[in-house]
């Protein structure tokens, strides 16, 4: 009886913990491999099938240029990107992002560290109490918006790379960031001068005196990291060394060490050389023109 | 026993945890699950919303403390939507642009416009004024309800109420702008109409912003009423109860266009204030229009024109003749000249009749107010006789903006002037 008893009661334990284990699902390569298809009589088919070969296809990635409030920060004031600043954009973010890595790394490295959304975003993000501007986000490794779209204008490089380039590579240096641990001494180079709630009032040449590539760089030293490191990709070797000249010696040699940190660190952990991909992108910047874009998109 | 008993009571206790849930079955009240509720009504607005030909027109609010806008809407069933709007974010141009839109489940069925459309968005881009906010329209709608011509939305974000109605067939877009505008010119461009509902009658100001100032008689207190304009007349933001208790909204230019009369109630309306007693108090300048006068006033303006062409070899033509105020003056026929630009003034008295407050008596004052008067009078005595000819008590006629004024003389109706507000 008592055998009995005990037998029933494991019998309806396991019953009750096995019920739910069915056979797993058959996982495919994608994400989004539940997109809709696209439909041909949209004014956007050819951008949407574009989007798909050159993104969605070989990195996994969703780029987005519809609006999604669900998906934006709601605690700002925000518009949506035009559908034309959306295709050159887009095609901006191939060219001197995507095809630049790809040339660079093995073509398996965005896959695995690219990440999954671009959101791209019309206005910029104001935040109303610092009375600055957010130009970015990257929210763990797997989404990067980018805001203030409606105001590309590709025949101002400055423009391009100070509010969508150095975004880009900020935000991707920091799902790099992220993955794979950064040197603990490069913490150490500017301690004390990091100021996380008072950076915007700093000038650029105040920051670079202190040994920072940028105001925001100023703010702690994970964002110090990304920005040297963005910084150093899109500044021409004018912008650049304009900067170290501004810094004086003790501000131009802190970011000199700053950059060979960073230099060793995408070497040995990433295998990235980032002198070759900054020349990389300074060559491809140079054939950006009317001519670029893809009209028929 | 204490085994058996453990066994036992672990079975039961078992039992109650796979069975507890198992009440009496409530009965479906719908018929569907919620998911395929929402994407029937997903598929039913957006069938609605692209069966309008025409497309709709859209009473959009960017708050509930903004003046209306009416935009046009063609959505198209490939996702497409045109708007369309002419005021003055625009540069008062009739203005289309192109965007992307779509019905989408959130909260409920909602209606987003999610590319940049440049008519739109200006409500809600927060590059404009005050950065950060701009005017802080929505451009994601919940949708309340709907019918084949109606469909009444809410802005997700900040609530405000929007409302569709489906355009007839066969209306161009830019002449429905240019009924608007019509109508606003009608009724805006006075300081103030009086709002009579029953006995009672509110000072309402400032209708040209769009946004009423209701002033009570006897009171400090100030009512704002944002509205929008519509090809008829005008809307309130909401429901407005009146000091008679009477509730109004919607309201319709009569026939001869000298009142504005609420759809709900007859005797609820605008009117505008008394013509002669606005001309004689406001500080407006009223140009004549020279092709709509009596042969009196038309030869010995015609002449005054000629004389100083002639005076002045064409260095000081008449620009423009009007009636005139500055406070440093008072009233005045008054001329500005071109293309060297020197103005004068001739001062007159007006005065309301004590019989009607929409008549006025026109008197000439002697001497000349300013030196350029008198110098252009010693050159050019024509002057003075136009400036004489004023003379004379007229019945007046205008519109509720009092856009233009009529002057006809009281005691011979074949002598007869009008003005345009300048």
């Amino acid at each position: 009886m008592q055998l009995k008893g005990k037998y029933i009661l494991i019998s309806l334990f396991i019953l009750l913990f096995v019920s739910g284990c069915k056979k797993d699902d058959d996982f495919t390569s994608s994400i989004f491999v539940d997109t809709e298809e696209l439909d041909p009589s949209s004014p956007t088919y050819k951008f949407d099938s574009w989007l798909n070969e050159c993104f969605l296809e070989p990195y996994n990635l969703s780029f987005k240029y519809r609006m999604e409030d669900v998906g934006s920060d709601l605690d700002y004031n925000l518009v949506p990107v035009s559908l034309d600043k959306s295709k050159q954009l887009a095609q901006l973010v191939k060219y001197l992002w995507f095809d630049v890595y790809s040339s660079m790394v093995d073509e398996e490295f965005l896959k695995n560290y690219g990440p999954r959304i671009i959101h791209l975003i019309g206005s910029p993000a104001y935040n109303p109490t610092s009375g600055t501007i957010l130009l970015g986000t990257a929210e763990g490794g797997i989404k990067i918006t980018l805001y203030n779209c409606n105001s590309l204008d590709f025949t101002d490089a400055a423009m391009m790379n100070e509010y969508y380039f150095l975004t880009m590579h900020h935000e991707f240096a920091h799902i790099l960031q992220q993955t794979k641990s950064t040197p603990k001494d490069f913490e150490q180079i500017s301690a004390g001068n990091y100021s996380p709630m008072g950076w915007q009032y700093r000038t650029d040449k105040e920051a670079a005196v202190l040994g920072f590539v940028s105001t925001y760089a100023s703010s702690q030293a994970s964002e110090d990291f990304v920005e040297t490191i963005a910084n150093f990709l899109v500044k021409s070797d004018s912008d650049w060394n304009t900067m170290l000249e501004m810094a004086g010696d003790d501000g131009a040699a802190i970011i000199t060490k700053k950059l060979s940190v960073c230099s060793k660190w995408l070497t040995e952990k990433w295998g990235i050389d980032i002198v070759a991909m900054r020349n990389e992108i300074i060559e491809r910047e140079q054939n950006i023109n009317a001519d670029f874009f893809d009209e028929e998109l | 026993m204490r085994r058996i008993y453990n066994y036992t009571s672990s079975v039961f206790l078992i039992l109650l945890l796979l069975f507890s849930g198992c009440l009496k079955e409530q009965e479906d009240l719908f018929t569907e699950s919620a998911a395929v509720r929402l994407n029937n009504a997903i598929s039913g607005i957006d069938s609605t919303l692209t069966n309008s030909p025409n497309g709709w027109e859209l009473q959009y609010f960017a708050t509930n403390e903004s003046p209306g806008y009416p935009l046009l809407v063609k959505f198209n069933s490939n996702g497409e939507a045109v708007v369309a709007a002419n005021n003055e974010l625009l540069n008062n141009q009739y203005t289309e642009a192109k965007s992307l839109f779509d019905v989408i489940g959130d909260d409920g069925p909602v209606l987003t416009f999610n590319t940049y459309n440049n008519v739109l968005h200006l409500f809600s881009d927060p590059v404009s004024e005050p950065v950060g906010v701009g005017l802080g329209g929505d451009y994601e709608f919940i949708v309340l309800d709907r019918s084949d011509s109606l469909v009444h939305l809410k802005g997700k974000k900040n609530g405000t109420e929007i409302t569709l109605n489906k355009l007839p067939e066969g209306l161009a877009w830019p002449n429905y702008f240019a009924q608007v505008n019509r109508i606003d010119n009608k009724l805006f461009g006075a300081e103030m109409l009086n709002f009579i509902s029953g006995t009672d009658t509110v000072a309402a100001y400032n209708g040209a912003s769009h946004i009423f100032e209701m002033q009570y008689p006897d009171s400090i207190d100030e009512t704002t009423i944002p509205f929008i304009l519509t090809s008829k007349g005008l809307k309130f933001y909401s429901v407005f109860t009146t000091t008679t208790n009477t509730k109004v909204q919607s309201f319709y230019l009569n026939d001869d266009e000298t009142k504005l009369i609420s759809v709900d109630d007859k005797n609820t309306f605008f009117e505008g204030v008394s013509v002669g007693k606005y001309l004689v108090n406001s500080q407006v300048t009223y140009a004549f229009d020279t092709t709509r006068m009596s042969d009196n006033y038309r030869s010995l303006m015609r002449i005054l024109c000629q004389d100083m062409a002639e005076r002045y070899k064409g260095k000081r033509n008449i620009d423009y003749l009007a009636l005139s105020y500055e406070s440093s003056i008072g009233h005045s026929f008054f001329f500005a000249t071109t293309p060297t630009i020197t103005r004068a003034n001739f001062k007159i008295e007006l005065k309301v009749d004590q019989q009607s407050s929409n008549r006025v008596s026109i008197s000439k004052i002697g001497g000349v107010y300013d030196a350029n008067g008198e110098l252009f009078l010693s050159g050019v005595p024509s002057i003075g006789d136009a400036w004489q000819e004023l003379e004379g008590t007229y019945n007046l006629t205008s519109t509720l903006s009092k856009q233009e004024i009529r002057f006809e003389d009281k005691d011979n109706a074949s002598r007869f002037f009008v003005v345009i507000r300048r």
